[in-house]
């Protein structure tokens, strides 16, 4: 014998979906997303976005709902492109975004909003305490959606159609309006950049500047498929920093419009390969691209070979910078950027600022990334407390200097002042070798400092043998981890 | 003045390496002397600062000290010349201001038992008079604006949650007077500049807190 069951979800449901791990920022760009696939056509967006402590609101001037959509919009789980004929390159695919976001926000919500004709607008409002109380039962999940004629005192105000979302009794205490600037300005970057506008707390999302690896960024210019009739332009490059915000990969243009951000088809997306950040040009995309499923789309298959195959250096290279801190080690960098363009068939890159050397007197060390100059200030001092004590009772004291010299080649040195009364040996530590930003002991790398000074000393000055210098900085090793060496 | 004491010109005539090794076995020289003829002949030699060492078979820090005293303007040089303090104290000397010189210079020239260091006791003169170092500055950011800071970071998603906690710890370590290691305080200039890099810490905050925000950026000195 068999039982139908009443199979509606608990309406505790709409609190649980907020238990995410989306940070405030994360919440608030869904929310934006939303507003961006309303935008009218031809039109710029334009959103303010505002954060207080006791409220957050997003608020477009987009197509707005009629009170049908809104009806379908407030239901979990709804596709709205089935609902909606939604622009090309549209974010909100699986209905769950705007109620995610916005139960993780706080505990009450409204959605206002007003499409374009007529002269009503709609109103439906959640307060997850009410939600919570509810029995189980179908009639659990029936919200009212209010009508009533525009007004100013809307929060839409004057605006001629748009959507607000007002979400208050928040999670979050104090937020700051400053995470979500940054935010908003990274995950919309392509939008910013193509004149829409988002406004949160009077201050305009500027869209985020990367800072990309020297000689990283190089130019993509593909023709491909049949009879080479479709093509690829833009460029890539590699970003000092890693991301891990899901904030890279390629912007997509079809005829100068932005139809995908942040895509990451092309190459395995992982921490590791995060640096990637490019744009492509693909004008040969179907206006239905998206509908159809980027599977289904013979060209996009074309195109995702020609792109895995060209990003590959890439990927690599960004792979060898993320490894070993090798980022901050500016000749294992331009070894590995100089292989990637190499790779890609760019031109070779020749660094903007180079210390010219002089034959084999210079070392061959050519710096692609010097430091920054220092402020100007004092090196620092330490004295030693185990003087040199040579054998005919000569007692040298030794200090040690921390400097941040010019050059990242050498590691320490010495200096020795031999015409005063007492003669004194000086260890010099420098500061900007990549020794002392690696080194996890500090004192042991003075010691290594002090011994390299004292050997150099014995054999230069006093005249030791290489053996002799040895046993001597060595017994002045042990002398002074016996002291208690820090 | 120092230019005026000798004419590089004709004193060093040839090759810039020629005369640089020149300039640097002349014993007549005094050191504002010898520090201009270094900089200018290591200037026009084109050679890194290890290629010139290994010229001159000099120690770099020796050469590199030479050529920061070389761009201290002429009144201190001179001063520094008549003084002619000993090469263990030329690197702080490269860096000073006119009144940590100054201090340096009294220091040296003060009756002092035979076994002191002399770079000991002009370093020490001359941070009497001088401006706080950059651990200094870091190490007297209030332990509030260290809080501010770990909550804030946590807004913006930034820092580990390790640095994060370390941050709350200064914060409370502060509150109770107790001074940091010098590991811990480098963890912490590591910090605060990775939140200076990813602008959390900005000139121009939105967040409201200007004052904190300016607190850090003056003492890291950005």
């Amino acid at each position: 014998m068999s039982r139908v069951v009443n199979n509606t979800p608990s309406p505790m449901l709409l609190q649980k979906i907020g238990a995410t791990n989306l940070t405030l920022a994360d919440a608030i760009a869904e929310i934006v997303a939303n507003s961006f696939d309303a935008a009218i056509e031809g039109s710029p967006a334009i959103i303010d976005v505002n954060v207080s402590a006791d409220e957050i609101s997003v608020i477009d001037s987009g197509t707005g709902m009629t009170e049908d959509i809104l009806a379908e919009a407030i239901r979990l789980g709804v596709d709205m492109s089935s609902v909606v004929k939604k622009r090309v390159g549209a974010k909100g695919h699986f209905g769950l975004g705007m109620k995610t976001a916005c139960a993780s926000i706080g505990k009450w919500w409204a959605v206002h909003t007003r499409p374009t004709g007529g002269n009503l607008e709609y109103r439906v409002a959640f307060d997850l305490e009410d939600w919570e109380r509810r029995p189980n039962s179908p009639e659990a999940w029936s919200i009212t959606i209010d009508d009533m004629p525009r007004s100013s005192d809307s929060p839409l105000g004057d605006r001629t159609s748009g959507t607000a979302v007002i979400v208050q009794r928040l999670r979050q205490r104090n937020p700051l309006p400053g995470p979500v600037l940054a935010k908003l300005g990274e995950a919309f970057k392509a939008h910013l950049e193509q004149g829409d506008s988002i406004v949160i707390n009077g201050d305009p999302a500027l869209p985020k500047q990367y800072r990309f690896v020297p000689g990283s960024k190089v130019p993509i210019d593909i023709q491909f498929g049949p009879n080479s009739s479709l093509r690829i332009t833009g460029w890539v490059a590699l970003d000092t920093q890693t991301h891990n915000d899901g904030n890279y990969g390629f912007n997509i243009y079809r005829h100068n419009q932005l139809v995908q951000t942040w895509n990451k088809d092309w190459f395995a997306a992982h921490l590791m390969t995060s640096r990637l950040i490019g744009e492509v040009h693909m004008d040969f995309i179907d206006a239905t691209f998206f509908k159809m499923g980027l599977q289904q789309s013979e060209e996009w298959r074309f195109a995702t070979a020609e792109m895995k195959e060209f990003l590959k250096p890439v990927t690599k290279a960004s792979q060898g910078l993320s490894k070993q801190k090798n980022i901050h080690n500016p000749i294992v960098s331009r070894d590995i950027i100089g292989e990637m363009r190499s790779s890609v068939g760019a031109e070779e890159w020749v660094p903007p600022t180079t210390i010219p050397v002089a034959g084999e007197l210079g070392g061959g060390v050519v710096m692609e990334n010097p430091p920054p100059t220092p402020e100007r200030e004092l090196p620092k001092l330490r004295v030693s407390f185990e003087a040199l004590v040579l054998e005919d009772g000569a007692r040298i004291p030794i200090t040690i200097a921390e400097k941040a010299m010019s050059s990242t080649a050498t590691p320490f040195d010495l200096i020795f002042d031999d015409f005063r009364e007492v003669p004194e040996l000086q260890a010099v530590v420098n500061t900007n070798h990549e020794l002392w930003s690696q080194s996890k002991d500090r004192p042991q790398l003075r010691m290594l400092a002090v011994g390299d000074a004292i050997l150099r000393y014995l054999m230069q000055t006093a005249g030791m043998s290489g053996n002799q210098a040895a046993e001597a900085r060595n017994e002045w090793i042990l002398a002074a981890m016996k002291e208690g060496w820090k | 003045m120092i230019a005026a004491e000798m004419d590089l010109d004709t004193r060093f005539e040839g090759e810039p390496l020629e005369a640089l090794a020149a300039a640097w076995s002349a014993e007549d020289l005094t050191l504002g002397q010898l520090a201009r003829a270094i900089s200018r002949y290591y200037t026009q030699s084109r050679l890194t600062l290890e290629g010139a060492a290994r010229y001159l078979d000099a120690p770099p820090a020796e050469l590199e000290a030479l050529l920061g005293l070389a761009a201290l303007d002429d009144e201190d040089l001179s001063r520094l010349s008549a003084a002619n303090p000993p090469k263990t104290t030329w690197l702080f000397f490269a860096d000073a201001e006119t009144e940590e010189i100054e201090a340096g210079l009294l220091a040296l020239n003060r009756d002092c038992p035979s076994d002191e260091i002399a770079a000991q006791r002009v370093y020490q003169a001359m941070r009497e008079v001088g401006a706080p170092t950059l651990e200094d500055r870091v190490a007297a950011i209030s332990g509030a604006t260290l809080g501010h800071l770990a909550t804030k970071a946590k807004q913006y998603g930034v820092l580990t949650p390790k640095a994060r906690q370390f941050l709350v710890s200064v914060a409370s370590r502060k509150k109770l007077g107790s001074p940091l290691t010098e590991k811990q305080l480098e963890w912490l200039k590591a910090i605060l500049q990775e939140l200076v890099d990813k602008e959390v810490i900005c000139r121009e905050s939105p967040d409201g807190d200007q004052a904190e925000c300016d607190e850090v950026l003056a003492a890291l000195g950005a």
